[in-house]
């Protein structure tokens, strides 16, 4: 996909490097999470759309929450782990020196032209695109496992 | 010095076990004695995950002696605050100093 993004003439060299990271830590992140422990189906749905500019993620497997249990036990809801996620360098895979992918894709997002939906269990991170600040807030329904969208 | 071109692990760098792999690879060629530096030039994304495991895995190897050549990547750009950050390690004393570099730079 980058170097698709980096071919299209349309967008900038730097948007292209940035929206592959993101796409890419978030990726990562579904299989780095959940190997040897996917609840059902194993893998991650990965789809875009340049023309519509448009990327897609989602995996079945445990969220965020779950993970993040592993080394905070007082995480409650999915809202807070999301939070913890986004704004603190933490892992699930702890004592691993890891988790700071989730803070440079904020950082990115909230800078750039990139819009980000972010869901994991009843939580739902929003940061719109074009810059703007990450809001985190309880959804509709439940999403197990992780759905993620990312404008651009 | 030594100088390793990312380019030559691909132009879309991703992945921890990814930077593992790449770091085992490139160990064979490398002197711990001798510094090293990192070269961008012509990778169009590198991950923070990717980056920190093959810097942690070079910096152990060298004992902390990588240098990042300067680069316009905004992955990199984009990475190298949050790996400096809230962390004493060789890799924490790696990315300040090339982000003091680059600011010296502008």
């Amino acid at each position: 996909m980058g170097i698709e993004l980096q071919k299209t003439g349309h967008l900038s060299e730097e948007l292209a490097s940035l929206l592959t990271l993101v796409a890419a830590e978030i990726g990562d992140n579904s299989f780095a999470h959940n190997v040897g422990n996917w609840p059902d189906v194993p893998g991650i749905f990965y789809a875009y759309d340049i023309a519509k500019r448009v990327i897609v993620l989602a995996d079945r497997g445990r969220g965020v929450k779950a993970t993040l249990q592993q080394v905070r036990p007082n995480l409650t809801t999915d809202v807070d782990a999301l939070r913890v996620a986004f704004t603190e360098i933490v892992s699930g895979r702890d004592p691993e020196k890891r988790g700071n992918g989730l803070k440079v894709v904020r950082n990115v997002v909230e800078s750039k032209e990139i819009g980000l939906l972010f869901r994991s269990g009843i939580g739902l991170v929003n940061i719109p695109t074009g810059p703007g600040l990450m809001h985190i807030k309880m959804a509709d329904g439940n999403v197990r496992g992780t759905y993620v969208v990312i404008l651009f | 010095m030594q100088t390793i071109q990312l380019k030559k692990f691909g132009s879309v760098l991703v992945s921890r076990p990814a930077g593992l792999e790449a770091f085992n690879a490139i160990r064979p060629q490398l002197n711990p004695d001798v510094p090293i530096q990192i070269d961008f030039d012509e990778v169009l994304t590198v991950t923070p995950s990717w980056l920190d495991e093959f810097l942690t895995q070079l910096t152990d190897y060298n004992g902390g002696k990588v240098d990042l050549l300067p680069t316009n990547n905004a992955s990199v750009l984009a990475a190298l605050p949050v790996l400096g950050e809230a962390r004493k390690d060789f890799v924490a004393a790696t990315v300040l100093r090339a982000i003091k570099r680059m600011k010296d730079l502008e």
